[in-house]
Order: C-alpha cells, then sequence, then structure tokens
C-alpha cells in the first residue's frame, strides 16, 4: 500500500510540473499574442464572414477589397453583399473562408476575384500567413484548414504569430489601447481609417485620392509555374459551391491599361486559362482586361491608386455598377 | 518533412508517446513504420532507392557472412553506383561537355533525401561483416530499420551498426529523466539552428549571392557561414540525438568543440565525427595498409630516408580520405578542391611534423604553454575559414574573387541584408541576435571543453532552475529566432 502510494507521489511530480510548465508557456504565448498583434482588418472581416447574413460573398485578393463596393452591388443586385477580399488571400484562405461561412448559412453566389499573380507566387511566410488561420472560429473546417496550412510550415507561424511582430515592442501601448477601446470590441471600422484608405463595416476597403508608388510588374504566366496548391484548392472551391448549390462567379477587375499592355501575353494566357477552367469547372468568369467584357475607360490609369491595379473608392464604385449590370444580365 | 514544421513536431510526439504505449516488444516495429512514414511524406519516389539499398545490402550480407568473395563488391558497386548516377552524372557529364565545347543541358536526376549518410551507413555494415566485426543481420525488417531510423536519415550522424542495431531492437523503458534530457537537447538544437544559423544564413546569403556587388565582404561572409555552418548542423544533429534519446536510443556525437581545434588534424576529429571515423576505417585504413600502399612506402624509404617513407602512404592516405569528403559534399570543383586543400594540409603537416619540432625548439617555443594553443587555435580556425570560401562559393571562380576582394577590398561595416531581404528587421537587431547566440554556444563549448557536462549539470538542478533554461531556450526561438531562407533548409541535408 505504501509502495503503491509513494509511486503515485512520484508520477505525480513531473505530471504536475510538465502540466505547469505547458500552462505557464501557454499563457505566455497567449498574452505575448495579445500585446503584440496589432487589430487588423482580417480580424474584422473574419467576424462579419462568420456573423452576417449574406447573398453573395465576395472573396480573393485586394482588388476585390478596393475595386468591389459591396454595399453599391448589393443596392443594385437586391442581394445583401459581404466582402472579405483582401490581400495575401491565397485560394487555400478563399476556400476555408467560404466553407467556414458556410457553417451557419448559405450565400447564393460566391464572387471570386482572379489575380493570377497570386496563382503564380508562393505564399511568403510572414505576418499575414497565418492571419486568417488565427482569427476564424475553432471547428472542424478550421482544423482541416490547418492541416492543409499550417502543417508543413514552421511551427512559430501559428503557434506563436507574434513572432512576426517581435520588432514592435514599441507598439504595446497603443495595442493595448486599441483593444481596450469599444471600436475594438465591437468590431468596428474606425481604426483603419487613414490618409489612404477607409474600411466599410460591409468589407470593402475605400482607397483615398492619392498615388502610391510602385511600378508596373510583368509576371510571366506559364502553365508550369501555376502553384499547384493554388489552382488545387481554386478547383475544391469550384467543387464546393457546385455541391452546395452555390454560383460561383470568377472575376478579374480592371487593371491599368499600361500593365495590361507591358504584359499583355501573359495576362492573355492567364485569362485564358481561367476561361479553360471555366469551362471544365461550369461556373462564369467575367473578365475586364479583355474579351467581350473590356471597357477601355474603366482601365484608364486616373482610376487607379497604383500600377497593380488598385481603384480609388469613386472608380471603384463605377465598376461595381457595371459589373452589377453584367452579373445579373448574364445570369 | 523538415524538423521545424508543425508536421515534425506532431510526428515526433506521436512517435514518443506511442512507443512508450504499446508493449516493448514492437516498439522496433513501430519505430519502422514512423521511419518509413517519414521517409514516406518526402515522396513515394525516395522510398524505392531506399528500399533498393536496404535489400542488396541485407542480401550481400548474408552472402558475405557465407563466405562470398563476390557479395561485397556487388554490392559496394551497386550502392556507391546508384549514389554515383543520381549525384555525379550532370556533374561528369557536364565537365566532359565543357572540354569537348558542347552545350549541356542538366538532366532531370533525383536525388533521395539522405542517400549520402545512408550509402555509408550501408556500406559500413557490409565491410564490417565482411571483415567480420560484426554478424550479418538475419532479421530483414531489423536491418531495414537500422538503414531507415528517421531521425538521422536526412543529416546523420552515420552509426555503425554493431553500435546502432541492438539498441534499435532493445526493449525500452520510459524514463522521465531521459526525456528531458532530450528534449534539452532538442531544444539547443532549435536555438542554435533558428537563433545563430537562420539570422547568420541572411548575411551568408547576401554576401554569397550578391558577390559581384558586394565586393570585399568574403571575411564578413565567411565568419557568418562558419557560425551558420556550425549551427546548422551540429543544431540538427542536437535535434536528432535528443530525439533519439526521448526514444532511448544513443546516437554517435558528430561534434566535439571544432572551433577549439589546434590544427586542422585536429579539426576533423571534431567535426563530422561519424564521418571521419568512417573515412577512417572504410577508406583512409584500408588505402594506408594495402599492398601497393606498402610498396610505395619503400620506395619513399629507398628515396628520401625511413621519416618520408613512413610518413608519405600516411600523407596520400589522408589526401585521398580528403579528395573522397570533397566528392562526397557535392558534384562541382570547388568541394574536390576544398577536399583537397584539407588533405594536403594534413598531409604536409604530417611529413614536417619533425621539421615543426626542431623549429619549435630552435625558436624555445613552449608548445604545453596557453599562447601558443590559443596561437593554434586561431591559426586554424582561420586555415578553415580559408576552405568555407570554397565550401560555400558556388565554383572555384567565385571563391578565388572573393578571397581576393577580401584581401584587396576588405570591408566589414555596411548595409548588407537589408538592401536584399526587405522583411529580415534592422540588420543591427541580426546581427546582435547572431552575436548573442555565439556567446552562448561558446560558453557552452567553453565548459564542455573544460569537461563539464553541461545538460547532466542542470539535471541535478531543482526543477523551477530546470523549468526557466527550458523556458528561455524556447522564447528564444521565438523572440530573436529567424526563419530558415529556404523551406526545410538544414544545410547538411543537401548532401
Amino acid at each position: 500500500m505504501q509502495n503503491a502510494k509513494g509511486k503515485t507521489g512520484k508520477n505525480f511530480i513531473p505530471v504536475a510540473v510538465t502540466t505547469i510548465f505547458v500552462a505557464v508557456v501557454i499563457v505566455f504565448n497567449m498574452v505575448m499574442n495579445y500585446l503584440l498583434i496589432p487589430y487588423s482588418f482580417t480580424r474584422l472581416k473574419v467576424h462579419m464572414l462568420e456573423t452576417m447574413q449574406f447573398n453573395n460573398l465576395i472573396l480573393g485578393s485586394s482588388h476585390a477589397g478596393t475595386n468591389i463596393d459591396a454595399t453599391h452591388l448589393a443596392g443594385l443586385t437586391g442581394r445583401t453583399t459581404f466582402n472579405a477580399a483582401q490581400g495575401e488571400q491565397f485560394p487555400v484562405d478563399s476556400y476555408y473562408l467560404l466553407k467556414d461561412a458556410c457553417i451557419d448559412q448559405k450565400p447564393d453566389r460566391v464572387i471570386y476575384e482572379f489575380d493570377p499573380t497570386y496563382w503564380l507566387t508562393a505564399q511568403e511566410i510572414d505576418s499575414s500567413y497565418a492571419n486568417m488561420f488565427y482569427e476564424m472560429r475553432p471547428s472542424k473546417e478550421k482544423l482541416q484548414y490547418f492541416f492543409d496550412k499550417m502543417w508543413k510550415v514552421d511551427f512559430r507561424t501559428w503557434i506563436s504569430p507574434w513572432y512576426f511582430y517581435r520588432s514592435q515592442f514599441g507598439n504595446i501601448a497603443a495595442n493595448l489601447y486599441t483593444k481596450s477601446t469599444d471600436n475594438y470590441k465591437n468590431y468596428g471600422v474606425a481604426t483603419f481609417d487613414s490618409e489612404n484608405q477607409t474600411v466599410y463595416g460591409d468589407g470593402f476597403i475605400g482607397v483615398k485620392p492619392g498615388k502610391w508608388e510602385d511600378e508596373i510588374t510583368v509576371r510571366e504566366w506559364n502553365e508550369s509555374m501555376i502553384q499547384k496548391d493554388d489552382e488545387k484548392f481554386f478547383i475544391k472551391m469550384a467543387e464546393f459551391c457546385r455541391d452546395e448549390g452555390i454560383e460561383l462567379v470568377v472575376v478579374s477587375t480592371p487593371i491599368p491599361a499600361g500593365t495590361y499592355e507591358a504584359g499583355k501575353e501573359n495576362f492573355d494566357l492567364a485569362y485564358a486559362h481561367m476561361t479553360e477552367l471555366s469551362e471544365k469547372y461550369d461556373f462564369r468568369y467575367m473578365c475586364y482586361n479583355t474579351g467581350e467584357l473590356k471597357q477601355e475607360d474603366l482601365m484608364d490609369s486616373e482610376k487607379f491608386a497604383d500600377w497593380d491595379g488598385h481603384m480609388y473608392e469613386d472608380a471603384a464604385h463605377e465598376f461595381t455598377g457595371v459589373f452589377a449590370g453584367d452579373l445579373e444580365a448574364e445570369g | 518533412m523538415s524538423f521545424v514544421s508543425t508536421a515534425f513536431i506532431i510526428f515526433v510526439i506521436l512517435c514518443i508517446a506511442g512507443y512508450y504505449l504499446i508493449p516493448k516488444q514492437y516498439q522496433w516495429c513501430w519505430l519502422l513504420v514512423f521511419s518509413y512514414i517519414y521517409y514516406l511524406a518526402a515522396g513515394p519516389r525516395y522510398v524505392i532507392f531506399l528500399l533498393f539499398s536496404t535489400v542488396i545490402t541485407y542480401v550481400g550480407g548474408l552472402r558475405a557472412e557465407q563466405g562470398s568473395k563476390a557479395a561485397v563488391p556487388v554490392v559496394l558497386l551497386l550502392d556507391f553506383g546508384a549514389l554515383a548516377i543520381i549525384k555525379y552524372t550532370n556533374f561528369v557529364l557536364g565537365t566532359f561537355a565543357g572540354i569537348a565545347g558542347i552545350e549541356f543541358h542538366e538532366l532531370d536526376i533525383l536525388l533521395p533525401l539522405g542517400i549520402s549518410f545512408y550509402t555509408f551507413q550501408t556500406a559500413g555494415y557490409l565491410l564490417d561483416v565482411y571483415w567480420k566485426r560484426c554478424k550479418a543481420e538475419h532479421n530483414f525488417l531489423h536491418f531495414a530499420l537500422f538503414v531507415s531510423f528517421f531521425p538521422q536519415i536526412m543529416q546523420g550522424p552515420i552509426s555503425r551498426y554493431g553500435q546502432l542495431a541492438e539498441q534499435l531492437c532493445a526493449q525500452h523503458t520510459f524514463d522521465i529523466r531521459r526525456i528531458e534530457s532530450g528534449l534539452y537537447r532538442i531544444a539547443w538544437g532549435f536555438f542554435k539552428k533558428m537563433v545563430i544559423a537562420d539570422n547568420a544564413a541572411l548575411y551568408v546569403s547576401a554576401i554569397f549571392d550578391n558577390y559581384m556587388t558586394l565586393r570585399g565582404y568574403g571575411v564578413l561572409g565567411v565568419l557568418m557561414y562558419s557560425a551558420q555552418l556550425y549551427a546548422d548542423f551540429s543544431g540538427g544533429i542536437d535535434i536528432v540525438i535528443g530525439i533519439a534519446e526521448c526514444l532511448d536510443i544513443t546516437l554517435a556525437e558528430n561534434f566535439r568543440q571544432p572551433f577549439f581545434a589546434t590544427s586542422i588534424g585536429d579539426f576533423w576529429h571534431r567535426w563530422h565525427i561519424t564521418l571521419g571515423t568512417w573515412m577512417k576505417d572504410y577508406v583512409f585504413y584500408p588505402v594506408s595498409l594495402s599492398r601497393w600502399m606498402g610498396n610505395f612506402g619503400k620506395w619513399c624509404r629507398k628515396r628520401f630516408g625511413k621519416n618520408i617513407g613512413r610518413a608519405m602512404p600516411i600523407c596520400v592516405g589522408n589526401i585521398i580520405v580528403f579528395l573522397v569528403v570533397g566528392v562526397w559534399h557535392g558534384p562541382a570543383w570547388h568541394y574536390i578542391i576544398y577536399g583537397l586543400y584539407n588533405g594536403l594540409i594534413i598531409g604536409i603537416s604530417g611529413l614536417l611534423t619533425k621539421n615543426f619540432r626542431s623549429w619549435k625548439k630552435a625558436l624555445k617555443i613552449n608548445d604545453k604553454s596557453a599562447g601558443f594553443k590559443l596561437f593554434q587555435i586561431v591559426r586554424t580556425f582561420v586555415l578553415v575559414n580559408i576552405s568555407w570560401y570554397l565550401d560555400c562559393a558556388g565554383s572555384v571562380g567565385q571563391a578565388y574573387m572573393m578571397f581576393k576582394d577580401s584581401i584587396l577590398r576588405f570591408r566589414i561595416f555596411g548595409d548588407i541584408i537589408d538592401t536584399y531581404y526587405t522583411c529580415s528587421g534592422s540588420q543591427e537587431v541580426t546581427m546582435a541576435c547572431i552575436v548573442f547566440g555565439c556567446i552562448v554556444v561558446f560558453i557552452h563549448s567553453l565548459m564542455k571543453e573544460r569537461g563539464v557536462d553541461v545538460r547532466a549539470a542542470l539535471l541535478d538542478r531543482p526543477i523551477p532552475v530546470r523549468c526557466v533554461v527550458l523556458f528561455l531556450l524556447l522564447a528564444s526561438l521565438v523572440l530573436i529566432g529567424n526563419q530558415p531562407l529556404s523551406q526545410g533548409g538544414f544545410i547538411y541535408a543537401n548532401f
């Protein structure tokens, strides 16, 4: 009896120490995440995606985020719309955002913005890599997302995302202040207002007048250079939409004429590739840089803040009007 | 499956947990399954090569034990032939094409992970059986585990059958103290890798990849490469040995404070020890003790006298060994010259041993003094760093140009990494992390050099002290560690 007691006591200490140690590490990590990670519109967008009811869901890169005015689109189409698109949103992210949204509801239509650049680039492991995963609520979908995106990368990327902000200890006070405000607690948008942009509650990012510094970058489009995962998750998204009875519309928003002309051959190949996919997987593809939908005035460089293709708010409003018309007309 | 990936961490936790939960007689099966899962995760195609090597060496071992004389050369030829074809075809064809002035497009040849390591391990086993140093393994699955044991397959250490096989198949009992000790070793390995190697890699990559623009920064580049290579390789080995320790398996040590070496020969006794001892046992002795080398020694004795005659076969043996080491590092001339550089220094030092003794006597140098030892350490460090130009550069021409620029256009301060890596953060912070990491590793090495078993000493401390040390190690990975420039990126996994 004494021996058994002794053995239990002997085993209890390492188990207790290990538990306490792991608990301390977890708490420390959570505190550092809270202190160092600033309020980003990923938090806002993922929250809205999970709580809002909408008919149209816009996914894709920052081009869709700045070029499609969700409220305006809703007004013109008569369908409530949420714009969940944002920079560094790769097809894997779009796919799991869609699945996350579909836990509680089923949108009628998904509008996925196709930016060829994303399909040619492996995502950099930086602060945005785990953003969407980090903000997503716990679910079976999140677990799948983990295996598809976090499984193969450096464990610090998702366990300790504060890792990417470790040189910003000076921002702790500002972060704490922001996180103590009602705006943060209520998922407000006021924090994101800057001289460059206004973020709206529908997820649309309105770009204010003023040129962003960038140059025309031509990316070679070559079928062999397409990132396998990007196409794989896009196809998964197309199949998911088909299985769930959700209409999928893929759109390439206008880019400045100068940018298109500089990389015409590559853009045309990319758009042709998406056209092929649209035929194979039976979805609508609407490209505003080539073919029937192309409108020269929408590609006027004066309407863009940069060569990459981010429109000013007014131009985005104008494009959304055209897009809404085409969307409903073709639909 | 990179060591720093989430997948690997979870894989190791599952492996260790299951290992102690299942009946002990099946522990080796568990390890075999996990080893093959690990290898399969890299790509099913790679397994074919691993299985091929395992099967032919297993059969070769049995045949050799039965007295077959043909089995060993045939299997060695197949093993090393496969390695040579995979690793050196492009190099050989490219060289011939270059000589003939023909345009050559490299062939797309699959390089299986860890092939250099497991080929050496299987060849060592076969020769040990042939020389009757150990008995042949009759259980194929036991042998398959010896070849594929997952922690070490990517970058060593190169284990000997006699030292590892019995442990792999033995029954092991859970011991919390050993697990804790293994965890320290793993955390220490990650510290070296992430804090020193991955930060230093930014400098190395910036300087070596842009050597035409960043001229004169060669000294900084090789110093950083020294830090990177040591921390990367020894850190990786620490992780490997730590995981094995958690499984109650003791692997051979691969490093013994190499930067405290007093000669190049001593350096190679402390650096990549298992490759060095492999070379000694399976290349150096067979070559040095061969009949033709004996005849060569006799010929030298006649022509140059007793001392040279005795030293010359050893000198030639060393040069051959390091030529093989150079070739092993990769299919490129700069690696071959890197090997020859080391071989020549060791060989010539051997020939001049008597002269060194008389010079020291004439100059009244006390070779037991601390000052002389320090001089030897610094001299060796400089010689080793010169060799890194060849090891790290992409070609002999690049190494030569960088070395020349290091002398003629010497520079050390300047905007280096921030120009090339926009996400690296401040250059000063990166440098501070490297220096901090190096100081910690230096203190640790100094203690070990003085015979202190740092981990054993730590395990004797009270629990709170041990927890704080482990916590600080883990926190430093996030706070001051960097990411590998390429996913997975352990340097020696490429060899």
